[in-house]
């Protein structure tokens, strides 16, 4: 069978086995939803290629530890909040100085509303206790249902919904114009 | 019945309301509240607002590729698979001190290092990056990234069309288009972070581009520009606008210790256009980028 029609449990297997091509499409499926997350998770897009692909290598070196339960989505993305959350610890990196190098963003008026939307959302993002934003950036940035985050973060589904629409009403007050 | 009271819970209901997460009553609740109050409306609307841009960040990830970098620093042996027969924590219960401290030493580099890690766009070659030096190894704490300005957004010499969206580089790829322009930005980290950086390119005539320092009038030989230490993500604002063959473009980026001269390079370059410059430069870095200029 063809590997992109293969569940991602039989990747890992084959992946295991030394499989050609099982990772890598593994690493296919899931890239541009960890880079959206990690990107909103930490607010800068210049550091979500690294943590994205510092997870996939994380998840790689333990292959063979992963136990085939249907939840291979929720793993990578508890490896990956794990990297984000220690990136947003780090004091050793000045995220503020980096979304200011970032090359691509523009002059153009237009943009700069869009940006200053952006950063306050960010910044709303960030008022977030990690409960709240982790559910909400994998909600909508990273685009899992319920049932994959709650297996993400161990937790269930009622407590999801809870903090998801708390996340959200909160996130409306900190960007409610003043 | 369930009834729903305002008070408290009326921006959960909003919030449950506009992801179709209510009940009937909740539902037929809310559809009440926001008839009868302009502010739930109001309310509601910024919720929409907030989710749409949420769900509508990162859309310029879609074209980006992991998959070579991956392969790459798997090729390398930067990760090595840990089997069932001894994990993380067996190793741990073993060895609990040494694997503390190399735990430690572990979180510390990843939490240093996430801003130099090799671009996720960027082709098998930019991490060929090469060392003089075993340790540290500033190989993994300096590099730049590179991106492309489309031609076409170009408009009487400003990076902007007159009616349409700003232009928006994007992480140098496989291909360059021949008019299109070059930015580069540097990471320079580490505990022995480095001091000076060129940036050129040899195209598939074995002519070399400068980008950094410029190089526009014969007689003169300018050096590496001075870079920042401790610093990741900085631009170098100027952009590059080169005419380039059609075919495979070489851009090294060649972080070291002392001050380097074009026509020094070059001389290295005419001699053996395949020299290892990290051998003739002891202690620096030399990232290379290949891509391919379009005809």
């Amino acid at each position: 069978m063809r590997l992109q029609r293969q569940c991602d449990d039989d990747l890992v297997r084959q992946a295991r086995e030394g499989v050609d091509g099982a990772f890598d499409e593994l690493v296919r499926r899931y890239q541009v939803e960890l880079l959206r997350v990690a990107a909103r998770y930490l607010g800068s897009n210049a550091l979500a290629p690294d943590l994205a692909q510092n997870t996939f290598l994380q998840v790689y070196g333990a292959l063979d530890r992963y136990e085939a339960r249907g939840a291979f989505r929720a793993y990578l993305h508890r490896v990956l909040l794990n990297q984000c959350r220690m990136a947003h610890r780090s004091a050793q990196i000045s995220l503020r100085a980096l979304q200011h190098s970032e090359f691509g963003r523009s002059s153009d008026d237009l943009h700069i509303l869009e940006r200053e939307k952006q950063r306050e959302l960010e910044r709303a993002l960030n008022g977030l206790s990690q409960k709240l934003r982790d559910v909400v950036v994998l909600r909508y940035c990273g685009d899992l249902d319920y049932e994959d985050i709650a297996q993400t973060l161990a937790v269930p589904i009622g407590t999801v919904k809870r903090r998801l629409f708390d996340a959200m009403e909160k996130l409306r007050e900190l960007v409610e114009p003043r | 019945m369930k009834t729903i009271r305002w008070g408290k819970w009326r921006p959960r209901l909003l919030a449950a309301y506009l992801e179709g997460e209510v009940g009937t009553s909740e539902a037929a609740a809310a559809e009440r509240l926001l008839a009868e109050s302009s502010d739930a409306r109001e309310e509601l609307e910024q919720l929409r607002g907030i989710r749409a841009a949420l769900s509508n960040s990162g859309r310029e990830f879609a074209d980006v590729d992991l998959l070579p970098s991956i392969k790459a620093r798997i090729r390398d042996g930067a990760v090595v698979r840990v089997g069932r027969s001894e994990g993380f924590l067996e190793r741990l219960w073993r060895r609990p001190a040494a694997a503390v401290f190399a735990a430690g030493l572990a979180t510390a580099a990843v939490c240093l290092g996430l801003a130099f890690v090799p671009r996720g766009h960027a082709t098998d070659e930019e991490f060929r990056a090469k060392s003089a030096s075993l340790a540290p190894n500033p190989a993994r704490w300096a590099g730049v990234q590179a991106y492309r300005v489309a031609a076409q957004v170009w408009f009487h010499g400003y990076l902007r069309a007159p009616d349409g969206p700003a232009p928006q580089p994007t992480a140098l790829g496989e291909a360059l288009g021949p008019d299109d322009g070059l930015l580069f930005s540097y990471t320079n980290l580490g505990s022995a972070p480095l001091a000076n950086l060129m940036i050129f390119a040899v195209d598939s005539s074995g002519e070399v581009h400068w980008f950094h320092p410029a190089y526009e009038r014969e007689g003169t030989d300018p050096s590496s520009i001075s870079i920042q230490k401790g610093a990741a993500q900085v631009p170098l604002a100027e952009l590059i606008q080169d005419k380039f063959p059609a075919g495979p473009l070489t851009i090294h980026a060649l972080f070291s210790h002392r001050a380097l001269h074009v026509l020094e390079v070059e001389g290295w370059l005419k001699r053996d256009p395949r020299a290892n410059l990290v051998e003739l430069v002891p202690g620096s870095v030399d990232q290379i980028l290949t891509t391919r200029v379009e005809p």
